[in-house]
């Protein structure tokens, strides 16, 4: 394990801070993946996905003086910036007219499954196959939820945020938090008993 | 206490956000009622295989163009600049910019012009600011978005 790896959050925005790319470089490594599932789940793209993955931390770069650690978490602060990158995308007007002119995904690659890093209990090959057969019904039944509840239902199961910091990257109250990740749980439970 | 609201702490339960207290209340409640056992165990279910599967990416490509493209970007918006430059301008050749950029300054401060960037996010105002032109506003307006 390197140096970087044992460093928390906090410590490599410090490090940063102080002017080495190399403290920011990790946080990279450490959060693409986080910052391409919102961004994919708000986008369904893969490729607008990975634009938002780069004006994400681009811009949390250029604006890392004012990230204050005293008000939120450096994830919840990154991930802010891609929910709003994403949304942008998704209502810009150039991309209802690729929408419009049926421009957009074509060559959409397949998703590919994994082990998700937060778990920490190991699998053996058996369980992790019928866990991700699982996930890839559960996948479409995402795809039929809101936005919303979606993003919400994700931020928790799959990043681990509580009910405060996803209020926070997504600009609305704890109840509606609950609110949201209640509902995107009953829809897709029907959804998949079907 | 209605079923439903039960069923919504489930829920809270599951995602460990449900205070002490309620969390007892409920359990008491699973033991009596096997309609609300049923959907506890599927949202449990439904979390255990969120939280253990998710999409993967070709993560370290990604990554790996995230950092080339930061590394040739000023974290400061005068750091890229060489101002020596400007010694070796004519002076009336500073002039012809400075009248022909004029132009493209209209309502901008210096550093904006300059930097060419929107203000930076804070998380406090990034999110009121999503960034629309005011025609890309009109065309969205009244498009109601992410119904419930
Ligand atoms: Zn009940």
């Amino acid at each position: 394990m390197g140096l970087f790896e044992t460093l928390s959050d906090q410590e490599l925005v410090t490090g940063s801070k102080g002017g080495s790319e190399q403290y920011f470089s990790a946080l990279v490594d450490r959060h693409t993946t986080s910052v391409y599932r919102v961004a994919r789940s708000i986008t369904g793209s893969h490729e607008e996905a990975e634009d938002v993955v780069q004006e994400t931390f681009l811009r949390a770069f250029k604006n890392l003086g004012m990230f204050d650690e005293s008000k939120s978490a450096f994830k919840t602060w990154l991930l802010t910036i891609a929910r709003n990158q994403s949304v942008n995308i998704v209502s810009s007007v150039k991309r209802k007219a690729l929408i419009f002119f049926g421009d957009r995904d074509k060559g959409e690659p397949e998703l590919e499954f994994s082990s998700n890093p937060i778990s920490q209990e190991p699998q053996d090959a058996e369980t992790m196959l019928s866990i991700k057969q699982q996930f890839q019904m559960m996948e479409k039944a995402l795809k039929k939820l809101p936005e919303r509840q979606r993003t919400a239902l994700l931020l928790k199961s799959q990043e681990n945020l509580s009910y405060d910091e996803i209020a926070s990257v997504m600009d609305v109250s704890v109840s509606s938090v609950e609110s949201l990740i209640f509902r995107a749980r009953k829809k897709i439970i029907g959804l998949m008993e079907r | 206490m209605r079923h439903v609201d039960y069923q919504k702490r489930i829920s809270l339960l599951v995602d460990g956000e449900l205070n002490e207290a309620s969390a007892g209340d409920l359990l008491a409640h699973l033991t009596e009622c096997p309609d609300c056992m049923r959907v506890y165990e599927q949202m449990a279910s439904l979390n255990n295989t969120l939280a253990k599967v998710t999409i993967s990416i070709p993560e370290s490509h990604l990554a790996a163009r995230v950092k080339a493209l930061i590394s040739g970007e000023p974290k400061e918006p005068w750091a890229g600049w060489n101002l020596s430059i400007l010694k070796q301008v004519p002076i009336w050749a500073l002039i012809a910019i400075l009248a022909i950029g004029v132009g493209d300054m209209a309502g901008k401060t210096l550093t904006e012009a300059l930097n060419n960037e929107e203000a930076p996010p804070r998380l406090d105002t990034l999110l009121q600011d999503n960034g629309e032109s005011l025609s890309e506003i009109m065309i969205n307006f009244g498009q109601g978005e992410n119904s419930q």
